[in-house]
């Protein structure tokens, strides 16, 4: 019992501290949808939930730390480019609509409250392309999109800090995402929110090291029928590392599609934790969803935690999930000794193997040496 | 010279005997053919051979190239000159053909002080192996086995012996699960590979595949043993008679 009181006592701190820290040089941008859900809700309970593998209360104090405000937009192409940190009526939110994110996703709104930095990201060409680079020591948001019919493409990479990224996918737009985390020694959480309107496409690709603690979220929306999300990657994480990716897949309307699949690999004494949440709305008939998470550890001290959910609303919708845990292949692996290969580099051609199934980016391919 | 001594070859797998005690002996040049039926041992004298853990020698001795395998891995043996031919290809998702080749053919080289092999050497002589093994080459873009046919999967086998050109070659039931076509290419592949200084161990439960080849020895293989040897014509009896009598002869 007096555990629990010193954790809510703690929690009610961190909690004040930060309110306390609302940045409040950039007053035209609205960040009271945050503050309120965060007064209203509050911090979750430390090493519960989706924080069972992850120190929250870490991230919360590192994004407290977080004062730069680096340019993160590297290059783009066919974008309306608008500063957030320049006073403009339009920076508020990237639709009326799309304001709110589950509540399950705090450090959302802890970035909500925090950011000093970050663009909002128009498409006006038919084929845009923009390129995100990492902003180390700094919490910041951008708010992209794609106009209907368009097409863009987004390569981004993200080392430490806090980001969200809020993407909304007008009606028979594309949006291709690859996202590269490279290892770090620091903390980091990263997020990404979509929302993917009627005849719209997602391609959401991943790929990561680990780092001190690396959180990335991933939330999808399906706001319009038609929709259409895929989502892949996989991951390398090792030394003392750690890398928590939570995917939650959120069909709202019927038929709408989304295909997920991840691999990730653990070393050393790592951990790595997979979370693919599936959720179909009760209006979301005729909808269809899948979703793969295949996990390696390769030493006996790595661990790697996969949990794939599945929460069905309505009748009528074809859906699949499943995750595994093991080690490498053992015929396989004999197989590949029986033709004169040593055991490391039949092991170390099994795991790109594994990888390169899952992981097609070229930058990702590259992260992770394939 | 002696490519394969066994001496008294008795061994376990998760400690229930299999191999109840074998004698044979393949020297440079000669096609053996040990045929039994289902659960005669043959699968495990093949993984014994080439080290798989899990399978245990408890009594005999072997002898590769004259050197006795006590302590060696699977790939030290393969460095040495076994190549064992599967039964049932592995298939590898994410490594290609080409990929997976390229490593073997270096790990062998590179354990004889020899260089990696360059790559246009390397193209060119796995293009041609295909080629006499009526496979494409776009399937060595391909992932090792994944989606191949029974047919390419023991032809993909042929083609690694070839290219690996080991001492002695250990083929578990190479001919399985093929049709006529199929088999008469890989047997050709495998008559392409036998020379003087190599041998050849065909493990088969039929005659078939020896229509095709040409062999110096049959062995009979019933309950972890080799009940009878003899020469070619062994192989006709059992397809006349079967295993039954012969394993009690």
């Amino acid at each position: 019992m007096a555990v629990t009181q010193t954790a809510v006592a703690a929690q009610g701190d961190l909690l004040n501290r930060l309110l306390e820290k609302e940045v409040q040089e950039t007053p035209w941008l609205d960040r009271s949808a945050s503050r309120s859900k965060l007064n209203c809700v509050g911090l979750p309970m430390p090493w519960k939930g989706r924080w069972q593998y992850t120190d929250f209360q870490a991230l919360v104090e590192d994004a407290l730390t977080l004062d730069g405000s680096e340019d993160a937009l590297q290059a783009c192409d066919g974008i309306e480019v608008n500063r957030l940190d320049q006073p403009s009526s339009e920076a508020q939110a990237i639709d009326p609509n799309t304001n709110e994110v589950v509540s399950e996703f705090p450090l959302v709104d802890v970035n909500g409250l925090l950011f000093r930095s970050g663009t909002k990201l128009d498409t006006t060409a038919q084929s845009a392309r923009l390129s995100i680079t990492d902003a180390t020591g700094s919490v910041d948001r951008h708010l992209i999109s794609v106009a209907e019919d368009a097409n863009l493409q987004v390569e981004e990479s993200f080392r430490s800090g806090n980001r969200v990224t809020l993407c909304y996918v007008r009606q028979n737009a594309t949006l291709e995402y690859a996202l590269t985390m490279p290892r770090s020694e620091k903390l980091g959480y990263h997020c990404i929110v979509v929302w993917l309107a009627k005849d719209s496409t997602l391609k959401l690709h991943l790929a990561s090291k680990g780092s001190q603690i690396r959180r990335n979220d991933v939330i999808v929306n399906t706001i319009g029928k038609n929709a259409s999300a895929t989502l892949s990657g996989g991951w390398l994480v090792d030394e003392r590392d750690h890398l928590d990716t939570q995917i939650y897949m959120n069909h709202r309307v019927g038929s709408t599609h989304s295909e997920q699949s991840f691999h990730g690999v653990v070393d050393d004494r790592a951990r790595s934790a997979f979370s693919g949440f599936i959720r179909i709305d009760r209006d979301a008939s005729a909808s269809e969803a899948h979703l793969t998470n295949r996990n390696i550890a390769l030493s006996p001290l790595a661990r790697a935690h996969a949990q794939p959910e599945l929460e069905i609303y309505t009748d009528d919708v074809i859906c699949s999930h499943g995750a595994t845990t093991g080690h490498l292949d053992a015929d396989s692996l004999f197989m590949m000794r029986s033709r004169g290969i040593d055991e490391d580099s039949a092991r170390a051609m099994l795991t790109k193997g594994f990888l390169r199934q899952v992981v097609h980016s070229e930058g990702g391919t590259s992260l992770l040496q394939l | 010279m002696k490519l394969l001594e066994l001496r008294g070859l008795v061994a376990s797998v998760d400690e229930k005997q299999i191999l109840n005690g074998i004698d044979l002996t393949v020297n440079a040049g000669e096609v053996h053919a040990i045929m039994g039926p289902n659960g005669s041992g043959k699968s495990t004298l093949s993984n014994v051979l080439a080290g798989r853990d899990g399978y245990t020698v408890t009594e005999g001795d072997i002898e590769l190239m004259g050197t006795p395998v006590n302590g060696m891995s699977v790939e030290e043996r393969a460095l040495t000159g076994l190549f064992l031919g599967f039964q049932h290809p592995i298939e590898i998702p994410g490594v290609t053909n080409m990929e997976f080749l390229k490593v073997a053919i270096d790990s062998h080289r590179i354990s004889i002080g020899e260089e990696e092999m360059n790559t246009r050497d390397f193209m060119v002589q796995v293009r041609d192996i295909s080629k006499r093994l009526e496979l494409s080459t776009e399937f060595l873009k391909r992932f090792v086995n994944v989606g191949f046919s029974g047919g390419e999967k023991k032809r993909n086998e042929i083609l690694q012996l070839m290219l690996l050109r080991p001492r002695l070659a250990f083929l578990d039931e190479t001919d399985s699960g093929l049709d006529v076509d199929a088999l008469q290419v890989v047997a050709k592949g495998i008559n392409e590979f036998r020379s003087g200084d190599n041998g050849v161990v065909l493990v088969t439960h039929y005659q078939r595949l020896l229509n095709y080849i040409d062999v110096d020895f049959v062995h009979i293989m019933v309950n972890g043993t080799i009940v009878k040897s003899g020469d070619a014509q062994l192989a006709h009896e059992v397809e006349a008679q079967g295993y039954a009598g012969l394993g009690k002869a």
